[in-house]
């Protein structure tokens, strides 16, 4: 996808951003609401008119690989762009020109509900964890749509009450296994199966924001195999 | 969907990466450790009721050609037979594509750590002579480590030492990607197999120009990018710098002068080898003159006073003793 958004083509690089604002809406929003703590209107208003920009004014052009990641891009450009912003008189309304950018905003408010952003973290780290929630998150939902498209509701129960709990939450695996009328063992099977699941999700998520196969796995190594946040 | 919290994002970013093993044999237990290719688990092999380490992969190899480096890396550990060096027991693929392999887990602590409790100097250098030992165990084998520091060297509560992470370790005699075959340089015995790659500061690519190891401890010549081109000496520079850091900022003369011949920029200025290394610790050791500082009259005196300082000051105090009862004879 990041091969296409620096394409000659402006229509293949207009979709390919598009599909871009997609995987990125996320951590941009959470980070305009809880680094920039931008209410939820002006949030709403400022990443549309990111995307918008990164897309009408050919911003992701000016992107080169060999300078930086393109998440921690991203995330500079949306700083540039929430200063100079906020450094103009009057913010236009945006999202009724020439171009629209869908984004995926229903039920985010709920989930940022007493979410706040550590006052002291570098801003570099702060969106670095939410573009991992966010790469997260959207795997957990495709993982929930194939298990209910697929009629495993069993897993997907034991994966909702184990995986997705905080640890003070956690059942035991034997206490699901007698909650679900299951041995041990069957429990262990579905929770690996809905965690490989996840995790090839995850990959094909992070494939889909690397530019290329070095930082796919340079990606990769940092999601899976350092404890950074 | 409630917004994951940072704790579950935790769990599943752990969940998602721990290996689950073919078979039974394994129980994956915490996580050891973390490489730039990888993780190490701690396991419990219940086949021989033991505990193992097991290293996994971050992904699955993007090609045969990386799948090979992980296979080699593996044969170079379990050719390498010697109390020094970690022993390989399995190795194996995951459901997922992702290479693994089982060795002996290791109950130590880094070198840099482990010397903290050790102040005499000569108590770190004989725990230096043991590393200089595996080393040269190694280059015999015609296997050059290139990435030896501190934090690749494990001593166990005996006062073992290991030399770790072969990661990046290059078998003399054996081409690497983008090089061309060469015959096998000076102390090289044998070759087969080839370079793999990990550790965190190694890259994943041994073609000409691509610097592997740790910048401030390989060679310069490995810093230059020229990795598939270094011959032992790589390693006794590897050693130097380690000994640099084990003898503190004003060590005698002597030993400074070993250090400095060890961690030359020139490989040619350097030792040939690690046990040419060792003998001029061992020399230091026992106060005999060292090859690598030429030392004056006065020094020679001094030294040969303080190696024999003992027999010296009993025979000091046997002529003080003679001259005495001859003075209080004479009386």
């Amino acid at each position: 996808m990041l091969e296409a958004v620096r394409a000659t083509d402006p229509e293949i690089r207009r979709r390919a951003l598009e599909r871009l604002a997609a995987a990125y809406w996320r951590p941009v929003y959470t980070y305009l609401r809880l680094h920039w703590r931008e209410p939820e209107e002006e949030a709403r208003d400022l990443a549309q008119g990111f995307f918008v920009a990164l897309i009408e004014r050919d911003l992701a052009a000016r992107w080169d690989p060999s300078r930086a990641r393109f998440r921690t891009w991203v995330r500079t450009c949306l700083d540039s762009f929430v200063a100079d912003e906020r450094r103009a008189a009057g913010r236009r309304k945006r999202g009724g020109g020439a171009v629209h950018v869908p984004l995926e905003a229903e039920g985010i408010e709920d989930e940022l509900a007493g979410a706040i952003a550590p006052s002291t973290e570098d801003p570099d780290t702060f969106f670095r964890r939410e573009w991992i929630r966010g790469l997260f998150t959207g795997s957990v939902r495709a993982l929930r749509d194939e298990l209910r498209a697929a009629g495993r509701e069993t897993r997907l129960r034991l994966f909702e009450r184990y995986d997705l709990a905080d640890e003070a939450d956690r059942p035991t695996y034997a206490r699901l296994a007698t909650e679900e009328s299951l041995d041990i063992a069957k429990v262990g099977n579905e929770l690996y199966a809905a965690r490989a699941r996840l995790r090839a999700l995850v990959l094909e998520r992070l494939r889909e924001c690397t530019s290329d196969e070095a930082e796919y796995r340079a990606e990769a190594r940092e999601l899976f195999g350092t404890d950074e946040p | 969907m409630n917004r994951l919290s940072d704790e579950a994002l935790a769990h599943l970013r752990d969940v998602t990466e721990r290996p689950e093993l073919p078979g039974d044999r394994y129980e994956i237990h915490e996580r050891l450790g973390r490489g730039g290719m990888g993780t190490v688990w701690r396991a419990t092999d219940r086949e021989l009721a033991r505990d193992v380490a097991v290293k996994v992969m971050t992904l699955p190899a993007a090609s045969d050609r990386e799948r090979g480096r992980l296979q080699r890396e593996a044969h170079i550990l379990a050719r390498l037979e010697h109390p020094g060096i970690v022993p390989i027991h399995d190795i194996g693929q995951l459901a997922d594509g992702r290479l693994w392999y089982a060795m002996k887990l290791v109950r130590g602590v880094a070198l840099d750590r482990a010397v903290e409790s050790v102040s005499a100097l000569p108590a770190r250098l004989r725990l230096f002579l043991r590393l200089c030992e595996t080393v040269e165990f190694a280059h015999v084998q015609g296997v050059i480590h290139r990435d030896l520091k501190p934090a690749n060297v494990m001593v166990g509560p005996f006062g073992e030492v290991l030399v770790m992470d072969w990661g990046v370790a290059k078998v003399l005699g054996e081409p690497e990607e983008g090089e061309p075959a060469a015959p096998p340089s000076a102390g090289a015995a044998d070759a087969s197999g080839g370079a793999a790659t990990d550790g965190g500061a190694a890259t994943d690519s041994t073609s000409p120009g691509t610097v592997l190891g740790t910048p401030g401890w390989m060679a310069p010549e490995q810093a230059a990018g020229r990795a598939h081109t270094v011959d032992p000496r790589a390693d006794v520079f590897g050693l130097g710098r380690i000994l640099h850091a084990l003898v503190g900022s004003e060590p005698p003369r002597r030993l400074a002068a070993i250090v400095a011949r060890a961690e030359a920029s020139r490989p040619e200025d350097r030792y040939g080898t690690a046990s040419e290394l060792a003998a001029d610790i061992d020399r230091f050791l026992s106060g005999t003159a060292v090859s690598a500082y030429r030392e004056g009259a006065l020094e020679k005196l001094g030294r040969l006073v303080e190696r024999h300082r003992v027999a010296i000051l009993l025979l000091l105090a046997y002529v003080v003793m003679r001259s005495l009862l001859f003075l209080w004879g004479d009386r």
